[in-house]
């Protein structure tokens, strides 16, 4: 099996969380500001029973997966939603930004194929590609603030916050927190340093998605309720060069990512299946077809798949494991009752 | 194996390369300027980057307008690198959204009011629109202001922003609301707008003192308002921290000083009396400022205007 070491995985999840952050459409005010602090320390506590998990080493998630095969579908599904949901937002940016391709859907396929390619590489090459990726975030997200300083208008944020404004906004930010369910999957492959890795990951995962928020709230004011991106608006009102479109680099970075993330999600089902179906072929591109298609699907039926994720993310990152980890430690008490056993009747 | 990766790379780099449906740079005209105006239909005049030729065009839309132009030469129309947008105050806040959303064009493009018949005035005057723009910006008697930041102040409660505004040969301010003109500024008080948005830097201004006209350089300045409560009213203060110095290095500084702070407090006080309380307008955040401190409970902006204060603190360090 691929080893890979927790900068990587950090790497990975936190190109995964921008790409989502990019996506979202409602990072406006004070309620969705404190709703990603509350999500984050939800977070927290929420894959804190998975990490209790593989603090044994003798843990093996293949091996002990709940409810078997049938388990591991329900992971499968997940990803290939997760996949579709990537598809959706390449789709439904492709036709709110200007992107200069012919159409969204030959885009969608193009960059399925793509995917297909680099998940045929492997997990390896994936992890080493997301370290890069990060450098490119680092970048752009620089060239964001230098271009944001001047323009910035501390007066548009309006501290306004109200319980309800930010339970709703905590309970959506989960719900986009697909990355946790990966995280569940992937610190298999990550013998040393998960603790860490995840530790820091949710520290950059805050501090970016405010620090994004806070540039799109002060640097749009009330253009944000009209922007269908606010990333990309934000992105194209920061000009920090004189040159006009320097907004094309959050184009590239948003492309990348979203292969990223698909990808992702394509060599995760891909694994999962080479489980349940060695003999299969193909796999990665029947995963890849299978995104194409529940995405068109959510597409045309507009079909908002919030409450589905939030879900399923409660279920798999966080039901299987508490149940996991308490199964696990049952069998270890009974194994320690019966081994006392033994050696009180010797 | 490795034959399916060299057939998928080639594919890959067939269908990713731009072969496919590829526009070359010599097939494309970059519009530089355009003049729109808003009646039955939207009539349009267009300058292109490197041409002094004006292509004309209408149509129901403002898109449908530039489409229309592009059927007049044989190149493809391509917005994104507009410099100046001109248009007559008609329908104004709608053509920014139409031409703000999808990425259009830059949002620093620059936004110039044109009372009557700004297709004519790209004809007439076009070409250089943005250089002038700027260089009225940089000597303090307008502000330039982008689209971005028009589209913002017309979104807020007050629907009122300061733009540019060619008048008799020269460019002062106005304030428009979506759709209409409502009110030019006189020179002074375009001044007054500029040092009460801030930044002002390296222009000289005259003062008159001692029975003689000096000027006094401006090399670099900020202003910054400032928003308390005071009993049933609110103090609005405008801070302007100057840096620059006299020409005439025999006179007397003091009474320089003294001087310049008056002829600026004066422009500013011309300015709020015409924008805030005349037009009603909010031009420089003043509600955003009040409610982002809590200081009241009143939503409209109209109800806001009768409790405020203002008073200004020149500060100059030579």
């Amino acid at each position: 099996m691929s080893k890979i070491k927790g900068s990587q995985l950090f790497a990975l999840l936190i190109s995964i969380r921008i790409f989502s952050v990019i996506c979202m459409t409602d990072l406006t005010n004070a309620n969705s500001m404190a709703g990603v602090a509350v999500s984050t320390a939800v977070q927290i506590l929420a894959v804190t029973p998975m990490l209790l998990l593989y603090k044994d080493s003798s843990f093996s998630l293949k091996k002990e997966m709940l409810f078997g095969k049938f388990g591991k579908l329900l992971y499968i599904l997940f990803f290939i939603l997760w996949g579709a949901v990537s598809f959706s937002n390449l789709w439904e940016v492709t036709k709110s930004v200007y992107f200069p391709i012919e159409s969204s859907f030959t885009g969608a396929v193009i960059l399925g194929a793509v995917c297909v390619y680099t998940a045929s590489l492997g997990i390896k090459a994936l992890f080493r590609a997301s370290g890069l990726i990060v450098g490119l975030i680092g970048i752009s997200l620089i060239i964001m603030l230098v271009g944001a300083y001047p323009k910035a208008e501390l007066t548009h944020f309006i501290p306004d916050a109200d319980f309800s404004g930010i339970i709703k906004a905590a309970v959506r930010d989960f719900c986009r927190s697909g990355e946790l369910v990966m995280l569940f999957i992937l610190c298999e492959l990550v013998p040393k340093g998960k603790r860490k890795a995840v530790t820091v990951f949710f520290t950059a995962k805050l501090i970016l998605t405010e620090l994004i928020a806070a540039v799109e709230i002060t640097v749009l004011g009330k253009i944000i309720n009209i922007s269908d991106f606010p990333f990309f608006t934000a992105g194209a009102f920061s000009q920090p060069m004189s040159i006009q479109r320097a907004d094309s680099v959050y184009m590239i970075l948003f492309t990348i990512l979203c292969v990223l993330t698909a990808t992702v999600q394509i060599t995760l089902s891909t694994m999962l299946i080479n489980e349940l179906l060695p003999d299969l072929k193909y796999k990665s591109l029947i995963t890849a077809v299978l995104m194409l298609a529940v995405s068109s699907a959510l597409n045309i039926t507009q079909f908002d798949i919030t409450v589905l994720s939030g879900i399923l993310i409660l279920i798999l990152a966080v039901a299987v494991p508490i149940i996991m980890y308490i199964r696990r430690k049952f069998h270890e008490n009974k194994k320690d009752n019966s081994s006392l056993t033994a050696v009180s009747n010797a | 194996m490795k034959t399916k990766k060299i057939i998928a790379v080639l594919l890959l780099s067939v269908t990713l390369s731009g072969c496919s449906g590829s526009s070359d740079v010599r097939n494309k005209a970059f519009i530089k300027e355009i003049g729109v105006d808003y009646g039955e239909t939207q009539e349009i005049s267009l300058r292109t980057f490197g041409s002094d030729e004006v292509i004309k065009g209408n149509g129901k839309t403002l898109l449908s307008a530039v489409g229309d132009c592009e059927n007049t030469q044989s190149k493809n129309l391509f917005s994104g690198h507009l410099e100046v947008f001109a248009s007559s105050p008609a329908n104004i806040g709608n053509n920014l959204l139409t031409l703000l959303s999808n990425n259009r064009i830059s949002p620093s493009c620059y936004v110039l009011c044109v009372p009557e018949n700004a297709v004519s005035f790209i004809d007439k005057e076009g070409g250089k629109l943005a250089e002038l723009i700027r260089s009225s910006g940089r000597n303090g008697i307008i502000l330039p202001r982008t689209i971005s930041g028009v589209l913002n102040d017309l979104l807020e409660s007050d629907r009122k922003a300061s733009v540019p505004v060619q008048k008799d040969g020269r460019l002062t301010m106005a304030v428009i609301s979506p759709n209409e003109l409502i009110g030019t500024l006189s020179e002074d008080e375009s001044k007054g707008l500029c040092w009460l948005h801030g930044n002002v830097k390296d222009v000289y201004l005259p003062i008159e003192y001692d029975g003689n006209t000096t000027d006094f350089y401006i090399r670099k300045s900020n202003t910054k308002i400032t928003a308390e409560r005071s009993g049933d009213k609110i103090n609005i203060t405008v801070e302007i921290k100057i840096n620059g110095n006299s020409d005439d290095s025999n006179k007397n500084s003091a009474k320089a000083v003294e001087e310049v702070s008056k002829t600026i407090s004066a422009l500013c006080s011309k300015t709020i009396a015409k924008t805030v309380t005349v037009m009603k307008a909010d031009l420089f955040g003043i509600e955003r400022t009040i409610k982002s401190a809590r200081l009241t409970n009143e939503t409209e902006w109209e109800k806001i205007i009768p409790l405020l204060n203002f008073s200004y603190n020149i500060k100059i360090a030579q």
